[in-house]
């Protein structure tokens, strides 16, 4: 049984703020990404569109719950430049983490926004609101007290998720933590490092999304 | 009393059922005129025309001489009072009135609170300002809905059987504060069942049977004079003990 080092991960400690920082960077910027299309693209679909309209959302919806991330990131990062459109490793990997987690949460959105009571509708139609005054300050803060486990969820996902980009030319956590092994041949204590710090960040929000969720609740019947 | 609401030749259906048919009516400005009818008879559907809510299947709403097509042709002169309150819960019970009325009449803020406060004042729960709904009584939130409903100055107020869902102590306090409209010349549609708060202060009440109206006139004339077969065995079916 080989003995346990986790002296030899010493020399490269200094590296490891900077790559957390970057997997900080593209979850924070992807799930803000993701809020953002969740919020419009869930909206719209609960919404009659023009079948244009409703066909590019839900292709776009489809396409990116039906397909594996890795090889969205694959298809922006190296297939994109095919078509002359080249993109920075980092803008990448938020852009598509961006896309593929606001495909998830718009459906939670949709979700939320049609659980809301018709009554509601109904009582801000009565006062005056337009449709967009209605949804905008009546329907979706009651719709996204609803979605905020899950958006929480997601954005535990986003952080976990930025393991993949390692494929791309962005030295994230993996991607440092696959450096050092080809370096110390120690992959355990390099790995369950690099797990425990993942886990770190993911429980950390854990706790903001609690937080968050009874600051929100006090209006909850 | 002039003209507010004429309605000529109405009918409404849903898919295969005719709820209204053939329904003429009008109402005048400060009349309070309580509609009632067995569970079905078309009273909701009624005023969910005259508010906007329902598109009618024939004939024609005048509200004011504009024909009544959506919520957009009733706004600023019809308010709407639901059985189930339809209160903002994400709202203060301040803003459920102030909000509205910046959002809206684009009120400045600390006018619209102004304003909310008096009106909370005057349906006695000025001092859930700052509260949720969540925390008020069934009454105390039929009374923010009247509130409310008042902040917009309509020139109408429609209660859709506004104490159905309250128990007797509880509707009395809401029949109270519609009581109080009554006495400042509001003028008022109500739907409800419970006859006998009513009639102390309904100018007029219209008895609706199968999507009709079957007998309409003053109370005294609905409770004591009408020889109406349908309304004899409305009258007997329904609750008579004072709330």
């Amino acid at each position: 049984m080989t003995n346990l080092d986790f002296t030899t991960l010493l020399p490269y400690i200094n590296l490891l703020p900077a790559a957390i920082a970057i997997t900080l960077q593209v979850g924070l910027g992807g799930f803000i990404l993701a809020i953002v299309l969740a919020i419009v693209v869930g909206s719209l679909r609960t919404r009659k569109l023009n079948w244009v309209v409703h066909l590019v959302l839900t292709a776009y919806v489809e396409f990116f719950r039906g397909t594996p991330l890795l090889v969205q990131l694959f298809v922006v990062y190296y297939g994109l430049p095919s078509f002359g459109i080249r993109i920075e490793p980092m803008i990448a990997a938020i852009v598509t983490m961006g896309l593929n987690s606001g495909a998830y949460l718009s459906e939670v959105v949709r979700a939320s926004i049609l659980s809301v009571d018709r009554g509601q509708y109904e009582a801000a139609a009565m006062l005056g609101y337009n449709s967009m005054q209605t949804i905008s300050q009546i329907i979706l803060p009651q719709a996204l007290r609803i979605a905020v486990p899950t958006f929480m969820n997601g954005f535990s996902s986003i952080i976990k998720e930025t393991s993949l980009i390692s494929v791309l030319p962005v030295i994230e956590l993996t991607k440092l933590g696959n450096q050092i092994y080809a370096k110390t041949y120690h992959p355990f204590e390099i790995y369950i490092t690099m797990a425990i710090i993942y886990f770190v960040m993911t429980y950390s929000v854990t706790f903001l999304a609690k937080w968050l969720e009874r600051r929100l609740s006090v209006w909850v019947n | 009393m002039g003209e507010l609401i004429r309605i000529s030749n109405l009918s409404k259906s849903f898919a295969d059922t005719t709820v209204l048919q053939s329904l003429d009516m009008q109402v005048n400005s400060g009349e309070i005129v309580a509609i009632i009818g067995s569970s079905g008879s078309g009273k909701s559907t009624l005023v969910r025309c005259i508010a906007g809510l329902e598109s009618v299947s024939g004939g024609e709403i005048l509200l004011d001489g504009e024909a009544v097509v959506n919520t957009a042709s009733t706004y600023g002169k019809v308010g709407m009072v639901f059985q189930n309150f339809n209160l903002f819960p994400h709202f203060t019970v301040g803003e459920n009135i102030s909000k509205p009325l910046q959002t809206i009449l684009k009120m400045k803020g600390d006018i619209a609170a102004e304003k909310a406060k008096i009106l909370l004042d005057k349906v006695h729960i000025l001092d859930k300002f700052e509260q949720y709904p969540n925390s008020l009584s069934g009454g105390q939130k039929q009374r923010l809905a009247i509130a409310r409903a008042l902040a917009m100055e309509p020139e109408i107020i429609i209660f859709d059987e506004p104490t159905s869902s309250l128990d007797p102590e509880l509707a009395h306090e809401v029949f109270e504060t519609i009581s109080d409209l009554a006495k400042e010349g509001q003028t008022m549609l109500i739907v409800t069942h419970q006859i006998n708060a009513i009639r102390r202060f309904a100018t007029r009440i219209v008895f609706l049977n199968k999507g009709k109206i079957e007998v309409e006139g003053t109370p005294d004339y609905i409770f004591h004079q009408s020889d109406n077969h349908n309304l004899q065995q409305f009258l007997k079916q329904v609750d008579f003990a004072d709330i």
